[in-house]
């Protein structure tokens, strides 16, 4: 009965863990198109989630992959290896949470990795963990995805540009915006096919850990079906947050650039989920936005926000490993059952707290495409009296005959803060 | 265990269909879009083609690596 009270609450989490997976990956996909304004923010979000859907239905090679090569839980027993699975996910749910509320493109899969490694060390030390998987599996893949899909997107958008450089603004903006919902659409197919199935691995699992299932079995058609609709949810509910910052945050994208981004990052995502080669979805996003933004002469990378983006991908596995370990070292203080509870607990808590923090500066798909560089409304009322008080000095020195009356200026345009 | 040669392929392998069909693509989406601004029938009948080419090979990308290993073995 414990084991079973354990196996649900394990269950329940990683469904929870998918969800944000979709949360937070809403913006690889979609962040180009709703940026460029090719697609509707809640069109976006509904197309992509339909997609995602399809996706996780189509494919199962990942979900069997999911941990093997990186932990060995072997002999451990079945309640302590639910224990681990549910402090690894509670780990990566944290700081999927912590990342989207500062709006960072992070990776899903890297957190539930780091989560799972560092709940292993707490339970079995540092032999728990195979450091050759790690280094093959998830760190050189962690260094090579961002540079292979910045290559491929600086190589598309490049010949694009050349092709299209004489074409009017007017076949730019449409002509292209039906290959952007196009690539968007596949990327996020290629999306669902990654990464619904590793929370499907984790809930196998757990279900092997019980002795519900044999190692050796089908996924189950509950299983596809739980996550598929998980992920969609989370999707669905888009992370405005983290498509704002992709989207408008890194460079400004145009529409040839997010369909050159979008279709590098869904090949390079496809390949690599055929080849078992597990690249991080939002590693490839990011890479192919600033990939395709270095390839504009006439728009800057924010290598600002491109920076702090990548300070987030080289923490994320120590993060969420030290949730993990932490939680699990909890865990251990309170016995199994009423451990799982009170990570559980925990996790709820500190996701409320982060969600409340959101509030305070809210961006939703009303805002989601407003410009980056926006000037704060306190800020635009200060430089606005600031200029009134600019006219008025020099309105008054004139009027008192210090300065010779100078000839009309120009207005200025409103770009430079008018 | 960690396997450099495999990653290598699979590296490489990544990097070429990747840039055959993710800058390819969009190339040709492109070629279609330049060629569709033209009011000349020819013009119109190229950049559509293009257009159909990019559906197709976009189609069939997804066929092969999704369904690959189930319908050809790959």
């Amino acid at each position: 009965m414990q084991e079973l009270a354990i196996l649900v609450i394990v269950v329940l989490v990683a469904l929870a863990f998918d969800f944000t997976n979709g949360f937070h990956d809403t913006a690889n996909a979609m962040a180009p198109s709703v940026a460029t304004g090719a697609l509707k923010p809640k069109v976006a979000v509904a197309l992509s989630a339909s997609l995602n859907l399809v996706g996780a239905m189509l494919s199962i090679e990942v979900a069997r992959t999911v941990g093997s090569g990186i932990v060995d839980l072997t002999g451990v027993d079945g309640e302590s290896l639910m224990l681990i699975v549910l402090c690894g996910l509670t780990g990566a749910i944290i700081w999927n949470v912590l990342t989207w509320l500062f709006g960072l493109p992070s990776s899903s899969s890297h957190s539930l990795f780091g989560g799972l490694i560092g709940a292993t060390i707490a339970a079995l030390g540092v032999t728990g963990v195979l450091w050759g998987g790690v280094a093959q599996k998830i760190l050189i893949p962690a260094l090579l995805a961002p540079v292979i899909a910045g290559l491929v997107a600086f190589t598309g958008t490049w010949l694009v540009h050349k092709v299209t450089r004489r074409i009017s603004t007017r076949t730019e903006q449409r002509g292209f915006r039906w290959g952007q919902i196009g690539a968007a659409s596949l990327m996020s197919l290629a999306h669902g096919t990654n990464d619904a199935q590793k929370t499907m691995g984790v809930i196998f699992l757990a279900l092997v850990a019980h002795g519900s299932l044999d190692p050796d079995a089908d996924m189950p058609l509950w299983i596809r079906i739980v996550c598929a609709m998980a992920i969609a949810a989370g999707t669905y509910m888009g992370g405005w947050r983290v498509i704002r910052t992709l989207g408008k945050g890194i460079v400004d994208i145009s529409p040839r650039q997010g369909m050159s981004a979008d279709f590098s990052s869904a090949s390079i995502i496809l390949t690599s989920s055929h080849l078992g080669l597990p690249l991080s979805t939002t590693h490839v996003a990011s890479g192919s936005v600033i990939g395709s933004g270095m390839a504009r002469t006439d728009a800057t990378v924010r290598w600002s926000v491109a920076r702090k983006m990548l300070l987030a991908w080289i923490v994320t596995l120590p993060a969420a490993g030290a949730v993990g370990a932490v939680c699990f070292l909890v865990a251990g203080l309170f016995g199994h059952l009423v451990g799982s509870i009170v990570i559980t607990a925990v996790l709820i808590v500190a996701c409320a707290a982060m969600w409340l923090r959101s509030r305070q500066s809210h961006v939703d798909h009303a805002n989601v495409g407003a410009e980056w560089d926006a000037m704060p409304k306190e800020e635009r009322k200060e430089a606005k009296r600031e200029r009134k008080k600019a006219i008025d000095r020099e309105l008054s020195t004139v009027a008192s005959g210090i300065a010779p009356v100078a000839k009309p200026r120009k207005r200025r345009g409103r770009k430079d803060g008018a | 265990m960690f396997d450099l040669s495999a990653l290598l392929v699979s590296i490489v392998s990544v990097l070429v269909v990747g840039v055959l069909l993710g800058a390819g693509i969009p190339t040709i989406y492109a070629l279609g879009a330049r060629q569709l601004e033209q009011s000349a029938p020819r013009n119109r009948v190229l950049g559509w083609t293009a257009m159909a080419v990019c559906v197709l090979l976009a189609a069939m990308g997804i066929v092969l690596i999704v369904f690959g290993k189930a319908l050809f073995g790959i």
